[in-house]
């Protein structure tokens, strides 16, 4: 019996994807479609990876085919975005002796305290704060109290100079003070507090997407057939579908990959849409890639050059502290992928390219490889370049670069980090549970598996010579932290 | 000068502008003839590019790095320095930059350019109308209110003074040049009041555009009719007109 159930990556590297005439080894088991009723979460894998390797299918790849994916109960799904553990607060007022500050004055002359208004509690007795010159440091002594919607600090000027003070105008109202440290004498009861800011919240919601095809009667049963080989056991085996299911599982596809990308949100604040479908229920939208990377780095090109690309790395590591994680994907057109190549292989002595194989490693050691250029940089800065046909396509990217005539989005390079935040992956697939893939048919004349119907007493839903196809699919994005991920555009008037 | 860079919409899913640590680059862009936009004319290119020592014509490869980068706080721009004069040239119509707040309307531009010195003027002109329109305003009978409310189209006949006094106040207050134009500075009000009372009355017929009395068309846009009840010669036309009003 054809097996598919050890779907691991070295399981896949050696798969092969051919047309053909029926033959016996093609059981109903492996069929398709009877496979993703019995084990869809394996099939469905294995159908992403292979369109994201042979149609150029790259999120449904990077996700679904990685196993990056999440199955959820509603529709709604929320994540925090935890951006800082600290952070620099806002001067509201300073006084010394009594009265504001001019700037004239020597604030905290003689250890003479300084009273400065601020937002939030955030530092705690002992605490040693610096100013926007880092030179001036100044330390809290005893407990802030409130003033009205403000808390009010006491610092004495940390050097312990008599001679000492801060200048004024970094105690004007506007200048900030963050955390440097904290000092304490001895036997002291006082201790620094910890901050627990709130994360900021980001949320997005599933979409339902359909497909529906025809088959007539006549059509000649050609099949596709994914076949796969255990390197272990040297076993083959089989899945494989009806050509025509197959073109429009290639379409389904790439519709999804290309909405995984594109899409852009459509519920109001409280969740709900002014959206509604023919029957008049609500048709919800969640935001895709581009927009979940929106606000995040963006920077304009005419002419890639080197500086651009590096300092582009760079931003997109600054959110990223530990060098191991840096690891970014560009997907981007063949025009980008020219710009890219003219401009690493030419300039960059700062990067090397990777010999590649399709994936290796596992978990936070994996690697993309074979259809995806490799990079590395300084910093531990890893670049994986993929081709990314939709950004190529005339049909979908009809605004021409004014020069070369070519589709201007085809330059277009979207930076994600693929990396893995807190032992999970960055960029996952979110899917309600059960309906990531539903297949079903409406048979006539002729049904899937098992064929024409040849008796008066065989039970049909329709009249039609052929049978309809329907997919559906409840899906969407979660970019768990968008600010490490950014765009590089070529821009055009 | 100072002025200020600012960000203006927000992104509508994560509703913030930036995240935290995250900047746009607004850089050149290529135009439609393939040249490249750097916002300087050939003046500003020769006397910018010698202060600065650079060559600033739109091939030069100055323009293949430059940016202006904006995080989530404002850009502040002095132009009184050679750089600062070379941003604000390259901002002031860059494609994605509107420039001042009554350009915030701009297609596609998600940045504005604030001149406080500028920006004061153009509120004090919208003040000035303002402060002009109420002026007048002030001047009008209730039995002008209400023809001008019919001006702006709407039955002010069934109103009561305190709400004719109110609406004629908030329309004001919403578009005070509209107001001056419509009644104001409007010689023909006094025609057009009695032509806008004759189709609310159905003594004049509005087709579409052509207005009709009885058989006889007097105008196909408003502005004709408005000229033919003026007419001298069409004088007895208007008596009829007014007399029938009148009479409903």
């Amino acid at each position: 019996m054809a097996s598919f159930n050890t779907m691991e990556n070295n399981v896949l590297n050696s798969l092969v994807l051919y047309k053909s005439k029926w033959f016996s080894d093609l059981v109903d088991e492996s069929k398709l479609s009877n496979a993703l009723m019995t084990k869809p979460h394996e099939v469905s894998t294995v159908l992403s990876y292979v369109f994201g390797r042979y149609e150029g299918n790259t999120i449904d790849f990077l996700t679904m085919g990685l196993g990056k994916t999440i199955e959820i109960e509603s529709r709604q799904y929320e994540w925090p975005l935890m951006i800082e553990f600290d952070k620099a607060v806002d001067i509201i007022q300073a006084k010394w002796q009594g009265s504001s500050i001019s700037s004239g004055d020597t604030p905290g002359l003689n250890q003479t305290p300084i009273q400065i208004w601020v937002r939030d509690k955030w530092f705690g007795p002992g605490a040693v704060l610096a100013f926007d010159d880092r030179e001036y440091q100044a330390r809290v002594t005893g407990a802030p109290y409130q003033d009205g919607e403000y808390w009010v600090y006491t610092l004495l000027v940390a050097d312990g100079q008599a001679d000492s003070f801060i200048l004024p105008s970094l105690l004007s109202a506007g200048s900030k003070v963050s955390r440097e440290g904290s000092a304490y004498e001895e036997y002291s009861e006082e201790a620094d507090i910890v901050n627990y800011p709130t994360p900021f919240k980001l949320r997005n919601q599933l979409t339902t997407m359909r497909l529906s095809y025809d088959i007539t009667g006549s059509a000649v049963s050609t099949v596709m057939v994914i076949a796969m080989r255990d390197p272990q056991s040297g076993k083959k085996s089989f899945l494989w579908s009806d050509f025509q299911e197959w073109r429009a599982l290639r379409q389904w596809y790439e519709t999804m990959d290309r909405w995984l990308v594109y899409s852009k949100y459509n519920a109001n604040a409280d969740g709900t849409t002014d959206l509604a479908g023919t029957n008049g229920r609500p048709v919800y939208i969640g935001a895709g890639l581009l927009q979940q990377i929106a606000p995040a780095n963006k920077r304009y090109y005419t002419t890639l050059t080197l500086d651009i690309l590096d300092e582009f790395l760079s931003d997109l590591s600054y959110n990223i502290l530990g060098k191991g994680e840096r690891k970014f994907v560009a997907l981007t057109g063949e025009m980008g992928m020219r710009e890219l190549d003219r401009v690493l292989r030419a300039k960059a002595t700062g990067y090397s390219l990777v010999d590649t194989h399709f994936v290796t490693g596992s978990g936070q050691d994996l690697t993309l490889q074979g259809q995806f250029v490799t990079y590395k940089g300084l910093n531990g800065i890893q670049l994986d370049i993929k081709h990314f046909p939709f950004y190529d396509n005339t049909v979908y990217n009809r605004k021409l670069h004014p020069i070369t005539g070519k589709p201007l989005e085809s330059y277009r390079m979207t930076f994600i980090d693929y990396g893995m935040r807190d032992g999970e992956p960055n960029l996952i697939k979110v899917i309600r549970k059960d309906r990531g893939l539903v297949m079903w048919h409406t048979g006539g004349s002729v049904a899937p598996g098992s064929g024409h119907a040849k008796s008066i007493s065989t039970l049909r839903s329709n009249a039609k010579d052929g049978y309809s196809v329907h997919f559906l699919s409840e899906q969407g994005l979660m970019l768990k932290d968008p600010t490490t991920s950014g765009e590089l555009i070529c821009d055009a008037e | 000068m100072i002025v200020t860079l600012r960000q203006t919409s927000r992104d509508s899913w994560s509703g913030v502008r930036r995240y935290k640590n995250c900047s746009v680059y607004l850089a050149p862009y290529l135009t439609r003839s393939g040249g490249r936009y750097t916002g300087l004319s050939r003046e500003d290119e020769t006397k910018l590019g010698e202060a600065l020592r650079v060559d600033l014509s739109p091939s030069s490869e100055y323009w293949d790095t430059f940016f202006i980068r904006v995080s989530d706080s404002d850009v502040v721009i002095d132009t009184n320095t050679p750089e600062g004069e070379l941003k604000y040239l390259f901002l002031k119509n860059h494609k994605r930059v509107a420039n001042g707040l009554s350009d915030r309307t701009k297609p596609g531009a998600n940045f504005v350019l604030i001149n406080d010195d500028e920006q004061a003027k153009e509120i004090n002109k919208r003040n000035k109308v303002k402060r002009e329109a109420f002026r007048e305003f002030d001047k009008l009978s209730l039995s002008d209110m209400r023809k001008c409310l019919r001006l702006f189209g709407h039955a002010s006949d069934s109103l009561s003074n305190e709400l004719v006094e109110q609406k004629m106040n908030e329309l004001i207050d919403e578009n005070p040049q509209r107001f001056l134009d419509k009644w104001v500075d409007n010689k023909f009000r006094v025609v057009e009041f009695q032509l806008e009372d004759a189709v609310s009355k159905n003594v004049i017929r509005k087709n579409r555009n052509l207005y009709q009395y009885g058989t006889e068309i007097i105008g196909r846009s408003k502005d004709e009719a408005i000229a033919f009840l003026e007419d001298v010669k069409n004088q007895d036309i208007k008596m009829a007109i007014i007399k029938e009003m009148n009479a409903k």
